[in-house]
């Protein structure tokens, strides 16, 4: 196996008839995803895209998701899978940067990102999966018709192992788009080590709410298709009764997922939780640290259940990892030792390798370690200075090699695994007629939800009340909704530097202090 | 609409803030914004404050819609001593 394309390939091969990747929709076997996925391929190919060539996919978690990103790596195309909730100013920023040349969504995809202004002109042809039409932009199609004038039959444009594979955006270090390039050689040297580190075999059935234009959750679709596993998939926890009724009806034996979302359902629906979950052997946890009580709480809700934490990042997916149930409640706050492909060290202050048990940036290197950023060799060379990717988060590794996370150097917030720049949710925040000046900080724990929050402090003009639901209503409209702040609290200055740039340390004691007050008078 | 119904809608509206053309009983978790896993719980909590009433897991999660919401309501309600 030398491409993701052998993964859909040699799936079909050895596990045809055996169930694939099933929605709330339905279901498709192995043969059928990759005939489908092979007749789009062709119908992307049609359009005169070349290898190499970028085409985004924003489309909910789905079979037509799958299907749509499968048919890029069989076309030879470089897959960009985008969040699926993706604003149209954000969505141009991707594609002025990306280049891509073909869109493939769904009704819902085209109306919001065709709103306000035609998309992006170096799009040549969008796909609309779902749709008859007609459209008014002669650039879209319904991919239905498009599949009807293709033959069935496998189609696989031979790619190299060091050709890339996807561009897999993340928010950059000022809150602008960031293409983490990968190689098929570097999704499949991480895949290789999750999928022996699980322990994953053709029994295992998953159900990924894990947004599948993220590394963590295409990589469980991934882990899953290489082994002859099944996965459901849907949208995050927005319908949780049916999550939930679906780890019973689907079998489930895997069920990844972030800090936040575990500790949602452990808070509100514990023993649903546990019935409908008797049957899960493994969870994998990750976006943020799982607090050891949850870890805890988790376990002794389904003994049986083997919790399982990684350390990665987009650029460096599942660099560390660790059972915790195998490990003990003394490993608890760790994140595990390097995989075998990984090289992971600690750069103290000097720059220079750090001893065990003193904290510095964890930095990585190995296949599975992404090549730099897309059309940005700026954030390439102050990510990869010397070869090694410096993570920007702190942390030690211990005596036995095991790393834990103590901190991070950068300003990023963390969302449920979302990163957030504070400076997207300033843009925004600060256009609200009322708002003299913003500043947006995560705070833990905020409403007793686990993980970060996004807290906006804002200093109003003179003669403005504070209207906290007007203000989320108006940040609704204009961004992604994990960057809405959860809450926001009027402050008579927001704390700067010299230089104007926003004391955050600051400016997160002080909205905390504000918050445990009590809510903001008008 | 009934008064159960119109509480609702004011719920609604105010915990997901929502404009009152958004509102209809067949809106369901995942057709706003707004209405994600997070606000969901929160509707569910605001919900049976207002309500004085608490729902048991294994109900709360076949409550999906507005619609949903109604009939659950109605039933808890029809179960308070004195109804």
């Amino acid at each position: 196996m030398t491409t993701l394309a052998d993964i859909l390939l040699k799936g079909a091969e050895r596990f045809g008839p055996r169930e694939a990747v099933a929605d709330p929709g339905g279901t498709v076997t192995y043969a059928e995803l990759a005939a489908g996925a092979g007749r789009l391929a062709r119908a992307l190919r049609a359009t005169g895209a070349r290898p190499g060539d970028r085409s985004a996919v924003v489309l909910p978690n789905s079979i037509a998701f799958v299907r749509a990103h499968f048919a890029n790596l069989l076309a030879g195309l470089v897959s960009v899978p985008c969040d699926a909730s993706v604003t149209a100013e954000s969505f141009a920023a991707l594609a002025a940067q990306a280049c891509p040349r073909i869109l493939l969504t769904d009704e819902a995809g085209l109306k919001r990102l065709a709103a306000a202004a035609p998309i992006a002109a170096a799009i040549e042809k969008i796909f609309v999966i779902d749709g008859a039409g007609p459209w008014s932009d002669p650039r879209v199609g319904s991919a239905a018709a498009a599949l009807a004038a293709e033959p069935d039959g496998v189609f696989c444009e031979q790619r190299a192992p060091g050709d890339l594979a996807a561009l897999m955006y993340t928010t950059g270090a000022t809150g602008g788009p960031k293409g983490v390039m990968l190689t098929h050689e570097n999704v499949l040297a991480a895949l290789r080590s999750i999928v022996e580190f699980v322990r994953y075999t053709p029994d295992d059935r998953e159900v990924v709410i894990l947004p599948l234009s993220h590394n963590f959750g295409l990589g469980h679709v991934y882990c899953n298709l290489m082994s002859g596993g099944a996965v459901y998939t849907e949208n995050g926890l927005v319908r949780v009764g049916r999550v939930l009724k679906a780890l019973e009806s689907f079998r489930a034996t895997g069920f990844p997922g972030t800090p936040m979302g575990f500790g949602m359902l452990l808070d509100q629906y514990g023993p649903v939780l546990a019935s409908k979950g008797a049957k899960l052997r493994f969870c994998v946890v990750n976006s943020a640290p799982l607090p050891p009580e949850r870890t805890a709480q988790l376990q002794t809700l389904l003994p049986r259940l083997d919790i399982m934490v990684y350390y990665g990042l987009t650029e460096a997916s599942r660099s560390a990892f660790i059972s915790l149930t195998r490990s003990g409640p003394d490993h608890y706050r760790a994140v595990g030792k390097p995989l075998p492909h990984v090289e992971l060290e600690i750069r103290g202050s000097s720059g220079g390798r750090a001893p065990a048990g003193e904290t510095g940036e964890v930095v990585v290197r190995g296949p599975a370690v992404a090549r730099g950023y897309w059309a940005d060799e700026a954030q390439t060379a102050a990510a990869f200075p010397d070869g090694w990717l410096h993570t920007g988060d702190l942390g030690h590794l211990d005596a036995s090699g095991c790393l834990w996370i103590t901190g991070r150097l950068k300003d990023l917030i963390n969302v449920g695994g979302y990163k957030v720049h504070p400076g997207e949710v300033e843009k925004v925040v600060g256009t609200f007629p009322a708002v003299h000046d913003t500043g947006a900080v995560g705070l833990e724990g905020l409403g007793g939800l686990t993980g970060e929050a996004i807290v906006a402090a804002v200093v109003l003009r003179p003669g403005h009340g504070f209207d906290e639901a007007g203000l989320q209503r108006f940040c609704l409209e204009r961004l992604e909704k994990f960057k809405v702040p959860a809450r926001f609290v009027a402050v008579a200055e927001i704390p700067r530097s010299d230089t104007g740039k926003v004391k955050r340390a600051d400016l997160a004691r002080l909205v905390a202090v504000q918050l445990a007050a009590g809510p903001a008078k008008n | 609409m009934s008064d159960v119904d119109q509480k609702l809608k004011c719920i609604v509206l105010e915990t997901l803030k929502i404009k009152e053309a958004d509102y209809h009983e067949d809106l369901t978790a995942g057709d706003l914004p707004a209405w994600d896993s997070l606000g969901h719980v929160n509707l569910l909590m605001a919900v049976e404050r207002e309500f004085d009433v608490a729902f048991e897991v294994t109900d709360a999660i076949d409550i999906e819609s507005v619609s949903d919401l109604q009939e659950m309501v109605k039933k808890y309600l029809a179960l308070k001593p004195g109804a």
